[in-house]
């Protein structure tokens, strides 16, 4: 009844104040990221822009195989995705083992190991273990044909019916193949896209900011007294206003988020994915504004946030400028070290790659930051006991 | 044993002692005064009385239950009417009764019918959908009380309930306070910088200074403390000059002032009679049209016993 109390007061306010919080929440914020989104577009003209990753290769194998593997990997189509280095220098370090050869005729598994080293990235890891599958996976087939044609054919025969074959094979498969892994993990975001996550995360920090100033006045205004004076333990009143302030920023998220949706400018994948994006960047925000408002005072509190509004909206809307200057090594700062990366990062996973190992380890990182948060929090707020304010 | 008992509480920031060593009780039934200026040291009390701060010493029990080890049974005894406007801004009269009628358990027929008893009470009847934003100070203080009514408390404690008010909207406040007590038996504890307020509602008072007890028992008790003297004031036709002067002479009488026809006497309250007055008067040809035998305020008992007036 007591977290009824606290959820259905939240839901009042904002229904009665619902013109100015969507206004402030959901429609400034959309216009914003459209208008930017929509000037900026030429700058997001989707483009090949994906390092190239740099392999080495050891071979332990030395059969015809595994030759032809080294040769696909450095023809002159795969340069344009792989660059084969010295073992040192190597980001990916592919090690075809003994036997690689053999087991195509065997039917055996011997699987290829591709070591990510610091400088590498396991998603791009993951996209070069897909073309080496794909390659097998055509190399065993075509072993398989030929195998079958030596069996039953005269030369002749066998000549014609390999060109014919391997006429369709490459009409099949061919290029495309590689044009399909390349197409699927070189998609950049548009610049809608790219806005909408932008103005999503100062969406989030204005609701943030809002939560927090609520929660000074509620304790300026002896509310809290007034609240805890009921039969009411700390430990509910603080779960019961988290429950009622997460609702509140899941709602604006939502509205954000699926005006997009609707539009078709953004936010387009995974339903599933993005409802658990959006719960657990939800949770993260609520934790945020509830650890603010506790542990510094209301001048501070507001100082920082504003601060970070505002490295985040640098960070987003300079985003694609400077990724052109020296290297990217800005906008790689960026990704890591803007106040909303693990936000931004996991929705852009979101939206470039769209499956769940994309977004799981900022899915997890975003949880566990919660937890933490609310740790402090909750310890904080029960040893404080509102004498400090 | 009172309903409230505080024993010997001690509260402490730091080095600095916001409360010493401080006792009361307080019958059940009992309109109780708590008074001292601005950072005396009330409002710490009144925190530890309703469990939002712990002291550093002493205890307060509350119908048998320790505030401490019991604090959800002695809340729920508690209404607290706290200084500020404690209220959501955004939503109405009605939606805030709500809000604090289910902290207290209450729901269904019996919360709307405690929010109606609540609000027809306050004279907020009509309000009642309104948003909380369009009212005016008073009709703000007046809700603020009925937020804390709801679940019939035991307890009612006032933190300067009236502050920032017309004296319409406070009288309002006095007249139900006064009904709530009588009615329902309801102890009512009542804060104020306002002595008349407190002298006009308060059967026992506690005066609190600089963290420390001041004075404490009831009013005529308290009052008695800084002085002997009654102070009488007779308006008086058609008596003659010396008449005065004999009133100055009999025993008891401290002081006698001649204000064109209203004579102010200072007296003894041990040595005065009043009959020797009167014949003086009468054999002065003097006809009393009215005669009025008046107490020190308690503005005054404050000043004497604390060197400095309430609102300083």
């Amino acid at each position: 009844m007591k977290l009824f109390a606290f959820v259905k007061s939240a839901f009042k306010s904002i229904i009665k104040n619902f013109l100015p919080l969507i206004f402030t929440f959901s429609i400034f914020p959309i216009i914003l990221g459209l208008v930017t989104g929509y000037f900026n577009e030429d700058m997001f003209v989707p483009s090949a822009d994906m390092p190239v990753m740099a392999i080495s290769i050891i071979d332990r194998d030395n059969s015809e195989e595994s030759k032809n593997l080294i040769a696909f990997l450095e023809s002159d189509e795969m340069k344009k995705l792989v660059e084969t280095r010295d073992e040192e220098e190597g980001e990916y370090i592919i090690t075809i083992p003994s036997g690689y050869g053999d087991s195509f005729l065997g039917n055996e598994n011997i699987p290829i190991k591709i070591d990510v080293t610091d400088k590498g990235s396991t998603r791009q890891g993951s996209v070069l273990a897909e073309i080496i599958d794909k390659f097998n996976e055509e190399m065993y087939l075509g072993l398989c044909i030929q195998e079958n044609i030596e069996r039953k054919f005269n030369l002749e025969e066998k000549e014609t019916l390999y060109q014919k074959i391997y006429g369709k094979f490459s009409n099949i498969y061919g290029n495309d193949l590689i044009e399909n892994v390349i197409v699927t993990t070189k998609k950049s975001l548009t610049s809608y896209e790219h806005f909408s996550i932008t103005f999503l995360s100062y969406m989030l920090f204005m609701v943030i900011s809002s939560l927090t100033n609520g929660e000074y006045v509620v304790r300026e205004n002896d509310l809290y007294s007034r609240i805890m004076a009921a039969p009411i333990t700390e430990t509910q009143y603080f779960n019961y206003n988290l429950v009622s302030s997460y609702l509140f920023v899941l709602l604006f998220n939502l509205l954000y988020v699926f005006a997009y949706r609707i539009l078709g400018l953004s936010f387009t994948g995974s339903f599933t994915l993005l409802v658990m994006i959006l719960i657990v960047q939800s949770l993260l925000g609520t934790m945020l504004s509830a650890l603010l408002s506790l542990f510094l005072n209301k001048r501070i509190a507001i100082g920082v946030l504003n601060v970070l509004i505002i490295v985040q909206l640098i960070s987003g809307v300079t985003y694609r400028s400077l990724s052109k200057i020296g290297n990217g090594i800005l906008a790689n700062m960026i990704d890591r070290y803007s106040p909303d990366a693990l936000i931004v990062n996991t929705y852009k996973n979101y939206l470039i790659y769209g499956d769940f190992n994309s977004i799981k380890t900022g899915l997890l990182s975003m949880f566990l930051v919660s937890i933490i948060i609310y740790a402090i929090s909750l310890f904080g707020f029960k040893r404080k006991r509102g004498v400090a304010w | 044993m009172g309903l409230i008992e505080v024993k010997n509480i001690t509260k402490r920031f730091d080095e600095n002692i916001v409360l010493d060593n401080i006792s009361l009780s307080i019958d059940e039934g009992d309109i109780f005064g708590l008074i001292g200026p601005n950072g005396a040291g009330k409002s710490t009390l009144i925190k530890i009385m309703t469990g939002l701060w712990d002291s550093n010493g002493g205890e307060v029990i509350i119908d048998g239950y320790s505030i401490k080890e019991e604090p959800l049974k002695v809340k729920e005894q508690i209404g607290l009417v706290p200084q500020e406007i404690a209220l959501f801004e955004g939503i109405s009269a009605y939606d805030n009764l709500e809000f604090f009628g289910y902290l207290y358990g209450l729901k269904g027929k019996l919360l709307k019918k405690r929010i109606d008893e609540a609000l027809e009470l306050v004279g907020l009847e009509e309000k009642r959908k309104e948003k909380m934003e369009k009212f005016s100070g008073g009709m703000k203080r007046r809700l603020n009380i009925a937020c804390a009514l709801l679940h019939e408390p035991r307890i009612l404690i006032m933190d300067e309930p009236t502050v920032g008010i017309d004296p319409q909207s406070r009288n309002h406040i006095f007249e139900f306070t006064k009904k709530i007590n009588k009615e329902n038996n309801t102890t009512i504890i009542y804060t104020s910088h306002y002595m008349e307020e407190v002298e006009m509602l308060c059967n026992s008072i506690f005066i609190i200074d600089q963290g420390q007890e001041v004075a404490y028992g009831s009013k005529k008790t308290i009052k008695s403390m800084i002085s002997n003297n009654d102070r009488i004031l007779l308006e008086v036709l058609d008596y003659k000059g010396e008449m005065i002067l004999a009133i100055k002479s009999l025993t008891g009488v401290n002081e006698c002032i001649d204000e064109n026809g209203l004579i102010k006497l200072l007296v003894d309250k041990k040595d005065f009679r009043l009959e020797p007055l009167l014949k003086v008067i009468e054999s002065h040809g003097g006809q009393i049209k009215s005669i009025n035998f008046e107490e020190p305020s308690l503005e005054e008992v404050f000043l004497a016993l604390t060197g400095r007036r309430l609102r300083d």
